[in-house]
């Protein structure tokens, strides 16, 4: 995901001083001054990471009088905390009520992608219920308008424009006024791109908003802007009342530092996230699922959702006896990677778990496996109920693999791929076969009497390292102890 | 004549069909001896796009007042070196190269490339060389200027002697691609070019009709997509044949923007790089990667990137009018070698400049 690199370095900075017998002022400045290297890197604003610098050194000399011990913790819950505060100005953000009209005006730089994140924004609203409407009033840049229409005509939402009209004032207000008439609850207005050196143009875009009165003004940016962006966005703040933040291109490995300095610089909440092209490339933001991410502390709340919501509740019963037996089936793996599907984008489900960066998944490779995953299920969908229960894969002589091959429309040598994957993974799961099983079956029980030496022999080394060696995998197991568990990764975890 | 001589072996180059994409050492002399008299001869015809590129290298210098002003933000910042170093002595040389790292980062130069300069900086203060805070201030140009000039050889259209040129023009989104190819198709045609446009982004909404607007602005012919699922190679392609059929010097190609992070959109750049190759023997004759001044450390990324997939041949940066610092430009000419050939300066249709590093420099830290 974005901003990968610079939770992996933090993340680092921080272990690094975890290996530190004592902690002591030149560990935490040793600490700090790597962090500030990843967060310059990331194109954050220089002073705010200066400033960031001394919050975290006050609170940590603060902590340290009152409790003399667990430093650690506390400097790493400080990064955490000034990271948030960076992220979060402590105000939401107007949200529109339905049935009732609200204007919502965008602007940003030249190329940002305003008139994209416009659709995406009506379009997300119109999902939601709401009669959204757009205005074109953009009367400058070519095209505009004709990229404006046809964006809402494939989302099938009205729009408002002029080829002949030069004065963007006019149209926004009789567009506005037109819509208002329409009874559309979401009037949506774009304005040309522009910066802070064009005068004129700001002046403009303050009469469009004076004429208009618009209930929310919604600065859009590009990820990838470096230092400029502080003194942009709070030139945009200083000329219309700025509400919120819509930041683009986040699936572009651009660091978007620039974001957190134009959250900083208008002091309003980053409201949503633009992830691509397609208009439903489009997220909600939430800063600290966010920062936790970032800093490979996990997101929680969001994979037992994402987990709850695959794994059928009467599955569970059915796949612990398995578990026991230690038998690993065709069909289990094929279950397994139906749920992994079902949770959504791989490097998205993975950041969620703690220790487990998306740096642990080669860039630009998650649709690869993704698709490697559908492959593998369209191959055992082409096997006999034989095949698929047996846990002995010697079944598989080669006239067996010529017809699971034929029926798929895949090559042979792609079956045998599968059936080595299947043997690892089957290996893996023989290794759980000592657990001790709770009679009363159910899951939150069982993840309390796992120990993390059994559970170290299960894990691939690598995944273990990145957890943090047997520290962190008691620690992990600890978190787990609250009756969330990772029954339903197994299998596919390590995919 | 030293000039004259230069670009006829540079034309020799050329002849082979197996010749690179990029530009290669100018062959030995006395390897194409033979072969000189023919091009003396055709000295009329091929010698058309050298005169354009000097034409325009010489319009440079007409423009460079208007580079100055899209600076004032940069300066600025900068302004506090000009402070820092009016009142420097040797006993503050740390305070003082540590704000100067400082100002450095804030420009968008970026950590690495910053802790190279102050560090080269600190050395020669400490060996006596620089003594005073002029010395220092013009050491820290030559520092910037070295990395962008030693690479710049090329920072003139290198159009080849087959017509129709192709010049690709590829970028992320939102970088200014379009409006920098209507800016260059009105500098070409103001020489008296031929352009035909190639509307080659099948992708993004109204990008046809964007550049539809700008071929009507600047008074040149286009080809655009016919029906809506047509291929961008399918465009570029026919776009050339057309160049080729109908005497056009110069075929400008537009292409959708695309994060050079997505796999399948790079391969289809290759494909439309491919689709033209087979058209006109050696096209396209550039590949312009836009960059948008606002860009931080990414840029170098992005840069990367697309050099690996399509081999680009020279940098227009876009939108230096604002509060773009422009700094990361200066890591990606150092680590890739390729050289900026234009920047962006404004919205207006004359606002594409050619690239003076020193102008450049001058303009980022005076």
């Amino acid at each position: 995901m974005v901003l990968a690199e610079l939770g992996g370095r933090i993340t680092r900075a921080i272990q690094q001083m975890s290996n530190v017998t004592i902690i002591d002022e030149k560990a935490l400045n040793e600490c700090l001054n790597e962090i500030t290297r990843a967060l310059l890197q990331s194109d954050v604003s220089f002073p705010l990471v200066k400033e960031m610098q001394s919050n975290i050194k006050k609170i940590v000399n603060l902590e340290d009088l009152a409790a003399g011990h667990n430093k650690r913790r506390i400097i790493e819950q400080a990064i955490f905390s000034e990271l948030c505060k960076m992220l979060d100005p402590g105000k939401p953000a107007f949200a529109p009520k339905k049935a009732k009209a609200s204007v919502v005006m965008f602007v940003g730089l030249q190329g940002a992608g305003k008139t994209t994140t416009c659709t995406k924004y009506a379009y997300y609203h119109q999902k939601k219920g709401y009669k959204p409407a757009l205005v074109c009033a953009d009367t400058f840049r070519a095209g505009a308008f004709d990229q404006l229409k046809q964006n809402a005509t494939k989302a099938k939402i009205p729009f408002y424009g002029s080829y002949t009209e030069s004065d963007p004032v006019k149209i926004a207000v009789e567009g506005v006024d037109t819509f208002k008439k329409e009874n559309c609850d979401l009037i949506i207005v774009d304005t040309s791109g522009r910066h802070k050196q064009e005068a004129s143009l700001f002046e403009e875009m303050r009469q469009v908003a004076e004429a208009t009165k618009p209930d929310l003004v919604i600065f859009v940016m590009d990820s990838s802007i470096g230092q400029a962006a502080f003194d942009q966005a709070q030139a945009f703040k200083q000329s219309v009342a700025v509400g919120a933040v819509i930041i683009t291109k986040m699936d572009g490995h651009a660091k978007g530092g620039g974001a957190l300095s134009a959250v900083a610089a208008t002091k309003s909440p980053v409201i949503f996230i633009g992830t691509g092209e397609h208009m439903d490339e489009f997220e909600v933001f939430d800063v600290k699922p966010f920062v936790s991410r970032l800093l490979g502390m996990g997101d929680w709340s969001g994979f037992v959702d994402k987990l709850q919501e695959v794994v059928p509740k009467d599955q569970q019963p059915e796949l612990l006896e398995k578990l026991s037996q230690g038998n690993f089936t065709l069909r289990i793996m094929y279950d397994q990677f139906q749920n992994i599907l079902n949770m959504g984008p791989l490097k998205e489900v993975f950041s969620m778990l703690p220790g487990i960066s998306a740096e642990m998944m080669p860039k630009g490779h998650e649709k690869e496996s993704q698709a490697k995953i559908k492959r593998y299920m369209t191959m055992m969908d082409s096997m006999t109920n034989d095949e698929l229960d047996s846990s002995n894969p010697k079944v598989f002589n080669e006239s067996r693999m010529m017809r699971i091959a034929r029926g798929s429309g895949r090559q042979v040598r792609e079956v045998m791929e599968m059936l080595e994957e299947y043997k690892r993974l089957a290996k893996i799961w023989s290794k759980m076969k000592g657990l001790k099983i709770p009679k009363n079956g159910d899951m939150s029980a069982l993840s309390r009497n796992m120990n993390a030496q059994h559970m170290s022999k299960v894990l691939p080394p690598q995944m273990l390292k990145q957890i943090g060696g047997m520290g962190g995998l008691q620690s992990l197991m600890k978190q787990m102890g609250s009756g969330k568990d990772m029954m339903g990764m197994f299998g596919g975890g390590d995919k | 004549m030293a000039t004259s001589s230069a670009h006829l072996s540079f034309l020799a180059g050329r002849i082979s069909p197996f010749s690179s994409e990029r530009i290669g050492l100018f062959p030995l002399r006395g390897e194409f001896r033979p072969r000189m008299t023919r091009f003396r001869c055709s000295a009329g015809p091929s010698g058309f796009f050298t005169r354009l590129g000097r034409l325009i290298k010489e319009k440079a210098k007409s423009d460079v007042e208007k580079v100055f002003s899209g600076f004032s933000k940069t300066r600025e910042n900068l302004a506090v070196i000009d402070e820092l170093l009016l009142f420097w002595n040797l006993a503050e040389t740390d305070r003082v190269l540590d704000e100067l790292e400082e100002a450095l980062l804030v420009s968008d130069f970026g950590p690495k490339i910053t802790v190279r300069i102050v560090e080269r900086l600190r050395e020669d203060i400490m060996s006596g060389k620089l003594k005073s805070g002029s010395e220092i201030k013009d050491a820290l140009k030559e520092s910037v200027l070295e990395m962008l000039a030693k690479k710049n050889s090329k920072t003139e259209l290198q159009l080849g002697f087959r017509k129709p040129a192709v010049i690709m023009i590829v970028g992320v989104n939102g970088g200014g691609k379009t409006t920098s190819l209507g800016k260059l198709a009105h500098r070409l045609k103001n020489e008296g070019t031929k352009v035909l446009m190639a509307a080659g982004d099948t992708f993004r909404a109204a990008a046809s009709d964007q550049l539809e607007i700008w071929a009507e602005r600047t008074g040149c012919e286009i080809v655009v997509a016919e029906g809506d699922k047509a291929k961008a190679a399918t465009v570029l392609s026919k776009a050339v044949k057309r160049g080729k059929e109908e005497g056009y010097d110069v075929v400008l190609c537009d292409t959708s923007g695309r994060l050079h992070t997505n796999y399948s959109l790079m391969e289809e750049l290759i494909a439309c790089k491919k689709a033209v190759g087979k058209i006109v023997s050696g096209a396209p004759n550039e590949i312009l990667l836009v960059l948008d001044g606002n860009t931080g450390l990414n840029m170098l990324p992005q840069a990367r990137e697309f050099n690996e997939v399509v081999g680009i041949t020279g940098l227009i940066l876009t939108k230096l009018d604002g509060s773009a610092r422009g700094g990361c430009v200066v890591s990606v000419v150092e680590e890739l070698g390729i050289p900026v050939k234009f920047i962006g300066v404004g919205e207006a249709v004359e606002d594409l400049q050619p690239f003076d590093p020193e102008a450049f420099v001058n303009a980022i830290f005076s």
